[in-house]
């Protein structure tokens, strides 16, 4: 491993990256905001706003941003989703009709525009969760959890789900490459082709992952899991500055925008609901 | 005292119309390190299973017959209070890794039966330090061979302290070196370890040189049972069942030594052959001449690839491969023939230096097999099927 590196659930990122080194509960109430604003945002621009806000943000503490270019395929197909579901589907009303459907849906300025919303939405989410997930190591879940009032046994169920889904990851690989040398054209062909070709891959790593549950249970269960009686806690976190600094942002976050969207139509959509 | 009594034990899977068990009795004595041996399918990782009391409360079955352990039942006793007394590492040990650090990994049920963090922190090092992997405490799972993940394993088992150790199949994935790294932390448990150990793997010539005693399964019943060189006199009874002879004992066997003469190890080989070494001779064979080197199918020239997290795979590798050799990549774990194979398919490209093949990547693909244990691919000898595509 290279010097500066630290190994967190899904790769490798800088040590200097402000978040690794955060409380866990830190990490984990961010994943939970980070996801929770988008939501309650509904206007394009101010969402626009949070999320040049979050890429600010994240350069400031250090993250590795470049890692992003690995997940802008995946937003550009929810993207594209998102844009055919409300040019061929919806009839929002608005002040430009540019469009009309036999089937009797609309394209209007309204519609853009919602359309936008939904996606900086999205992207405002997955750009927030995987910034965060950057940062995560294994412990963090289960004490950040656990430091949040979860029971140990789902603390740690959950990171058993990321602990799998790394592995998960690998076998994917490791299926989709002997397809490609069986001569499957993977990375070629419309997106249905695509997404036909790789549903062949389900079957193989179904059966790994029943293999791999069974032969967990068995290893969990010897290894005294779930704990009856009192666990024994390895780690003990200190409370930083940052720490502190990063909740206080988080909580004045939460709380402006919940009472913006409360108190003013700043941060509403134009003329929602539709009608 | 005895350690595990099985007497008329049957176990049918609940899907199942067979009995994977069908009747097994065995005794293994506290401290003794018995191996069995069986075929896929014998019912071995089952009994083992059923042994650590894992298997009766987890699948659904029909279980006839009595397991004691250190005097429990181990059918009836819950699996937590017989977690304190036995330890198992299975064959795949990505999968027996629950947590993401080797510290964490060993820690991990001395957390759960809640012993002090002072005693958790003594018991991992002593445990690490036995299986030889101290200084690994802060590496991912990712940056560990497999010998080494098994390795991991074994200390986890041990820092339990337990009194029962079964290894079902733990070196079966190995290659040799990793196979040698777990075979020398169980020579070391059998020189000054207060446990008891039941191994089961398929690598006889392995298990011959610590076991007490060999237990060989088949379809699910117990057809010997005694000290390995009364069971593998019996080599015409055991290569009808489907198991491997230690090569030394098969060997003197072909050469015609006397049944009680067989010998296990190969340091016995070699006292029980020099008497028959007039009867070694060389075989003429066929030679195989070097094919001819007019086509270039791979060209490395200074090809160098580093993974992600900055690992050099590769470094500066330079290599021809030609029409119709046949070429065999050999290394230990880590040296890069994995990376080398998928650099040689286009399945990764190179960090720097140059692969020719001039071709596109998905025809290049296409036309080349690789015969690797992580890319299970058709059967050699089947040039037709090498040519089989998706569509």
């Amino acid at each position: 491993m290279e010097k500066g590196k630290v190994r967190t659930f899904f790769t490798y990122v800088d040590e200097r990256y402000m978040l690794v080194r955060a409380h866990p509960a830190v990490k984990i109430v961010s994943l939970v905001v980070l996801n929770v604003i988008p939501w309650i945002i509904e206007a394009p621009a101010p969402l626009a706003f949070f999320l040049a806000s979050l890429l600010l943000a994240a350069s400031l503490m250090k993250a590795p941003l470049s890692k992003l270019r690995n997940y802008l395929p995946y937003l550009l197909l929810v993207a594209q989703a998102v844009v055919l579901s409300y040019v061929l589907g919806s009839r929002i009303p608005g002040n430009v009709v540019f469009i009309e459907f036999p089937w009797g849906c609309y394209v209007t300025d309204k519609t853009l525009l919602y359309m936008a919303s939904v996606v900086l939405r999205i992207s405002s989410m997955l750009v927030g969760s995987t910034l965060v997930f950057l940062s995560l190591r294994d412990t963090d879940v289960v004490y950040g959890l656990k430091s949040l009032g979860v029971p140990f046994s789902a603390a740690f169920a959950f990171n058993l789900a990321l602990r799998f889904s790394a592995l998960f990851l690998d076998d994917y690989a490791r299926v989709r490459d002997a397809m490609l040398l069986k001569g499957a054209k993977l990375d070629a062909g419309n997106p249905l082709e695509r997404a036909k070709l790789l549903s062949r891959t389900a079957v193989p790593l179904m059966v790994i992952a029943v293999r791999r549950m069974q032969d967990l249970s068995f290893a969990l269960e010897l290894k005294g899991f779930p704990p009856s009686g009192r666990r024994t806690f390895l780690y003990q976190f200190q409370w930083s500055r940052f720490d502190a600094a990063a909740f206080a942002l988080l909580a004045v976050a939460t709380a402006g925008v919940v009472v913006a969207k409360l108190v003013s139509p700043l941060l509403s959509f134009p003329g929602w609901p539709f009608v | 005292m005895r350690a595990v009594s099985v007497e008329d034990l049957w176990w049918r899977y609940h899907a199942s119309s067979e009995w994977t068990l069908k009747g097994v009795d065995l005794e293994v004595e506290k401290g003794e390190f018995v191996g069995i041996v069986g075929p896929s399918g014998a019912g071995k990782t089952t009994l083992c299973l059923l042994v650590a009391g894992v298997l009766s409360k987890s699948v659904k079955g029909v279980c006839k017959g009595k397991v004691e352990l250190f005097g429990k039942d181990a059918l009836r006793t819950s699996v937590k209070q017989l977690s304190e007394e036995v330890a198992i590492v299975l064959q795949d040990a990505d999968t027996q890794f629950v947590t993401m650090r080797v510290l964490d990994e060993v820690a991990f049920p001395l957390e759960n039966f809640g012993l002090s963090r002072e005693e958790i922190l003594e018991r991992v090092s002593e445990a690490l330090e036995f299986v030889g992997m101290s200084g690994y405490e802060w590496k991912h799972p990712h940056e560990l061979s497999g010998g080494q993940k098994q390795r991991v394993a074994i200390a986890a088992a041990l820092a339990k302290r337990p009194k029962l150790l079964i290894l079902d199949e733990a070196t079966s994935d190995l290659d040799p070196l990793g196979k040698r790294e777990v075979l020398s932390v169980l020579r070391k448990l059998r020189e000054g370890y207060d446990v008891t150990a039941v191994i089961v793997d398929h690598n006889t010539d392995d298990l011959v040189e610590f076991v007490d005693r060999v237990i060989v399964l088949e379809g699910g019943r117990v057809v010997a049972d005694g000290d390995p060189r009364a069971v593998f006199s019996r080599i015409e009874q055991l290569r009808t069942i489907g198991i491997r002879i230690p090569q030394p004992t098969e060997l003197a066997f072909r050469l015609g030594a006397a049944n009680s003469e067989l010998p296990l190890t190969v340091e016995e080989a070699v006292k029980a052959l020099t008497p028959l070494k007039d009867r070694l001779r060389l075989l003429d064979g066929e030679v195989l001449e070097n094919p001819s080197r007019s086509e270039r199918l791979v060209s490395f020239t200074d090809v160098t690839y580093v993974y992600e997290d900055g690992t050099v795979a590769l470094n500066g590798l330079s290599l021809n491969v030609w029409k119709g050799e046949f070429l065999a990549i050999i290394g230990p774990n880590g040296s890069g023939k994995t990376t080398m194979a998928k650099l040689m398919v286009s399945l990764l490209k190179p960090t720097s230096g140059s692969r020719g093949n001039g071709r596109r990547h998905q025809s290049f693909v296409s036309n080349y097999a690789v015969f690797q244990s992580g890319l299970r691919f058709p059967k050699p000898g089947l040039p037709a099927r090498l040519r089989y595509r998706l569509r």
